[in-house]
């Protein structure tokens, strides 16, 4: 009998749960995780926001503009309600101001304390009255009130099942406390800086890395925030407010990182004291980007960089290749100014698409947060082996093994002019790739500047390199009374490309080295190998082994068989040897913050070659200038500190230090006065004698 | 070294800015403007050098700026701050081509259906000064003071919400600052988070 009243209550006070409410381009509901209550038990109450398309509501801190959601709870004597339990916000970007908020369709839980001494079998009434601000372009706020009743009973509570799976993921997706990570914040220029080191050998991969304050006024909330990958972990930097500087106590807030900080954590709830630069006593956190070029306007960076352009083709990778283009543009155009051009600029777009190519796997990669500057190609053994493979079929070609498409020339002429605009398109493609480890003078600043931007504007910096690049072949193609002054081809011609075969050979000799440096001296002797045996094949690819058809088929298929041997025997495979890449003796010592930090503590005047020995530039710069003896003279007498960091291989501390010099690229030359804590002077990437022995007498006057 | 800097910004300006980077704070200079009113009167800054000068981001379609409006509130703050001699400017830097633009005739109806009576009411289409004052929402509120420097920057009261029945309960702070500044005395909140609508500015 009494079980059956029992149940008649049950059924009369059955949970009474508020119904879905539309309104407009929203649709909000109440809903309690457990179908009743029990006494002294905690119960959650979700509040289900979901927005239509491209509709948003707000976080705690709703950023830039509008309001975050509230929840007014009227509850029973004894009963008391949390605050709500904020998921993970995103970054919402309205035109030029960012908010922080939710789209689709989010749960916002409240835990509310039920108390102990409560009756079984009565029922409680929950009401609660949510405000919410729902904007897409416009907004518009909205209110809603629920009422339900919830049963009490003794027994564990069951889960509502229609909504157990979506609360309980929102409770595990709720920001935790960081765990794995040491965090320490400062104020650097105009930055906030986060720091957070893993303290592990293995650093986790993350990406994504966003903070989100607890309030406004910490950081420019529009303002991208840019991850850096550092030696022990990762670097945020955000643009923090003006009224920063008057934010009492900590920083408080959340950060976010795909896939996550630590298993199962995507968010992580932080605070942190953020120091002002000036109570740090570490100097080398007093290094904001330096150079008068980490200001830079968008269009002086394009002018620098269309003028770096220019000048690369003079450098000493580029300039046998392009020799050769100059060539070929003469002997496949002559008479002919309309071919002339088309090839001029099929030339210019293959400059440019490789340019586009390279710098956005940069940008893309950078976007992750891994380390990296100009020159990252050849921070990998195997590509600085395929690119001397590559010079070597180049070369032996030049030097007349073996002809490319021969069999080609027997086709109509118009399948062979489409093959010949092709054919311009890779030298441009080429010439940016043996491009890549020269710097020329003012590129370093502007791709410096490239870094600091979005990828538009970055992009469109590499595409001003790249078209300076492709100006004087423009320039040649487009005045064809300039390429007339080169005499008619004929027999010279062939003479000529057998000659410019030998600095191929050179450059192949030199990449070799390269590689001896990143992967040592075996990876080289099986490079050479390994070219012998494509050499071989190119050899029997010229059909100087066989006379009979069989024969030259058999002669084929070997070659081929010994190509493809040859490559996978060059192969160096992606180890790279610590200690062989540039030298470091003798008055040269390792770079390293806290070296350059100890020489300046001592109020010695220092000099830093950043430096790598895929860097044609760089090699030019130490062999004529800076070891030369009257520099290393004047070096002694003026007690300067000299301290080489070497980015031959992928270094996460030297990419970091390049970019607080506003540089992403070497070489770079940043000489630090005697007894200044200010910023270094950067030297041109062209060194001369006189500007260093100015240099040092600035930084370090006679006594 | 300060003429470097200058100088580097000089350059810098040549590319667009973000609103936040060009965000002004109390104690800097009011950046200077001009800037055609609904009148087509042109209205400078500089020529109110000697008086206070509330500047006021405004959107009428704004439910924040219908809040302060519908209630009487923004009104009653310019009729009595004008009548002590203060100028004080309503400004809309929505774009004409987002849908809550109303060209300068319906601002004046709106104006005027409302009873607001600010010193002037002008029109900044393309954004250039909400985006160096750095203006946020609408309201955004910015005093400034007889020589030409802020000393408020920020929401119109310390309350952010959407229901008028909070404006009683509020501090409001741009009268604050106002009533601090006329009587010689520091401003005790020279700034506090502003909220409201995204200013709907040119993309």
């Amino acid at each position: 009998m009494r079980w059956l009243a029992t149940c008649l209550i049950l059924l009369i006070i059955a949970p009474v749960s508020a119904a879905p409410v539309q309104r407009p381009h929203i649709e909000t509901e109440l809903i309690p995780e457990k179908t009743s209550l029990r006494p002294g038990e905690p119960a959650t109450v979700a509040l289900r926001l979901k927005m239509e398309k491209r509709w948003h509501t707000y976080w705690k801190n709703p950023g830039d503009s509008g309001l975050p959601t509230r929840i007014n709870w009227t509850l029973p004597q004894g009963f008391s309600a949390g605050p709500i339990q904020w998921p993970a916000p995103r970054r919402i970007d309205v035109g030029p101001l960012t908010n922080f908020g939710y789209e689709g369709e989010i749960f916002l839980l409240t835990d509310i304390q039920v108390p102990a001494g409560l009756p079984a079998g009565t029922a409680m009434p929950i009401t609660a009255r949510a405000d919410w601000l729902v904007c897409e372009e416009i907004c518009i706020p909205g209110d809603a009130t629920f009422n339900f009743m919830l049963p009490v009973s003794n027994e564990p509570a069951t889960a509502d099942p229609k909504w157990a799976k979506a609360i309980e993921r929102t409770r595990e997706q709720l920001p935790r406390p960081l765990e794995g990570w040491n965090l320490d914040a400062y104020q650097r220029g105009d930055d906030l800086v986060l720091r957070m080191s893993s303290g592990q050998a293995r650093v986790a991969r993350i990406h994504n890395l966003t903070l989100f304050p607890d309030q406004d006024g910490w950081i420019e909330n529009a303002s991208p925030q840019r991850m850096i990958r550092t030696a022990g972990g990762y670097e945020l930097r955000v643009a923090s407010a003006a009224a920063m500087r008057s934010k009492p106590g900590p920083l408080t807030g959340l950060i976010v990182a795909q896939p996550g900080l630590a298993q199962g954590v995507a968010a992580a709830v932080v605070t942190v004291p953020v120091e002002s630069a000036t109570a740090l006593a570490d100097e080398i956190l007093q290094q904001p980007a330096l150079s008068p070029f980490a200001h830079l306007g968008l269009l002086a960076a394009l002018g620098l960089a269309f003028l770096g352009g220019v000048i690369l083709n003079l450098m000493p990778c580029v300039f046998p290749v392009v020799s050769i283009k100059v060539l070929s543009f003469v002997e496949q155009a002559r008479g002919h100014p309309a071919r002339l051009r088309a090839h001029g600029l099929a030339f210019a777009a293959g400059v440019l698409a490789s340019f586009w190519v390279v710098a956005g796997i940069l940008l893309a990669l950078r976007a992750q947060g891994e380390a990296l500057g100009w020159g990252y190609q050849l921070q990998s053994p195997p590509v600085v082996a395929a690119l001397a493979l590559l010079f070597f079929v180049l070369a032996l070609n030049l030097s007349g093994l073996f002809q490319v498409g021969a069999s080609l020339q027997s086709l109509a002429g118009k399948l062979r002019l489409r093959n010949d605009y092709a054919d311009s398109a890779l030298s441009g493609l080429l010439a940016t790739l043996v491009a890549t480890p020269c710097t020329a003078p003012f590129m370093g600043a502007a791709l410096g500047f490239a870094l600091t931007q979005p990828a538009i504007e970055a992009m469109l910096v590499f595409s001003a390199l790249a078209l300076g690049m492709s100006s004087p072949y423009l320039l040649l193609c487009f005045w064809p009374v300039l390429i007339r002054r080169v005499p008619r081809p004929g027999r010279w011609m062939e003479t000529l490309k057998q000659v410019l075969a030998f600095p191929l050979f050179l450059t192949v000799v030199w990449l070799a080295w390269v590689l001896g440096r990143q992967a040592g001296v075996d990876a080289v002797a099986r490079l050479l190998t390994g070219l012998t045996m494509v050499a071989a094949a190119l050899w029997m690819v010229g059909g100087r082994g066989a006379s009979t058809e069989t024969g030259k088929r058999a002669a084929m298929i070997a070659a081929l068989v010994l190509a493809v041997a040859g490559c996978v025997f060059a192969w160096p495979g992606n180890k790279t040897a610590e200690a062989v890449a540039e030298e470091v003796g003798g008055p040269w010592k390792r770079w390293s913050p806290d070296a350059l930090a100890a020489a300046r503590a001592e109020g010695r005047a220092v000099f830093v070659d950043f430096t790598a020995a895929w860097c044609v530039t760089c090699q030019v710069n130490k062999r004529l200038v800076l070891e030369s003896d009257a520099l290393q003279a004047r070096f002694e007498e003026r007690n300067v500190v000299r301290l080489r960091a070497d980015w031959t291989n992928q270094d996460a501390q030297i990419t970091a230090a390049l970019r607080d010099l506003g540089r992403m690229g070497v070489p770079v030359y940043a000489v630090y006065a005697a007894g200044s804590k200010g910023a270094p002077t950067l030297l041109p990437e062209l060194l001369t004698q006189e500007r260093v022995l100015r240099a040092i007498d600035e930084a370090a006057p006679p006594p | 070294m300060n003429k470097l800097v200058a100088a580097s910004l000089a350059v810098s300006m040549a590319v667009p800015v973000s609103v936040a980077q060009a965000a002004v704070a109390p104690g800097q200079a009011a950046p200077e403007f001009s800037l055609v009113d609904i009148n087509r009167k042109v209205q400078k800054l500089s020529d109110y050098r000697g008086k206070y000068v509330v500047l006021e981001w405004f959107n009428s379609e704004c439910p924040f700026v219908q809040k302060h409006y519908e209630s009487g509130n923004m009104q009653a703050l310019q009729a009595r701050y004008t009548q002590k001699g203060v100028v004080w400017l309503g400004i809309n830097s929505t774009s004409p081509r987002h849908s809550n633009y109303r060209d300068p005739a319906r601002s004046q109806a709106i104006l005027k259906e409302w009873k607001s009576a600010p010193t002037a009411f002008v029109l900044d289409p393309d954004g250039t000064v909400g985006k160096q004052y750095g203006a946020r929402t609408t309201p955004h509120m910015y005093v400034i003071d007889p020589n030409g420097t802020l000393v408020y920057v920020g929401g119109i009261d310390d309350k952010p919400s959407i229901s008028q029945r909070d404006i009683a309960t509020a501090k409001n702070l741009v009268a604050a600052a106002l009533d601090e500044s006329l009587s010689g005395k520091p401003v005790g909140t020279p700034s506090a988070m502003p909220y409201g609508c995204s200013v709907k500015y040119d993309n």
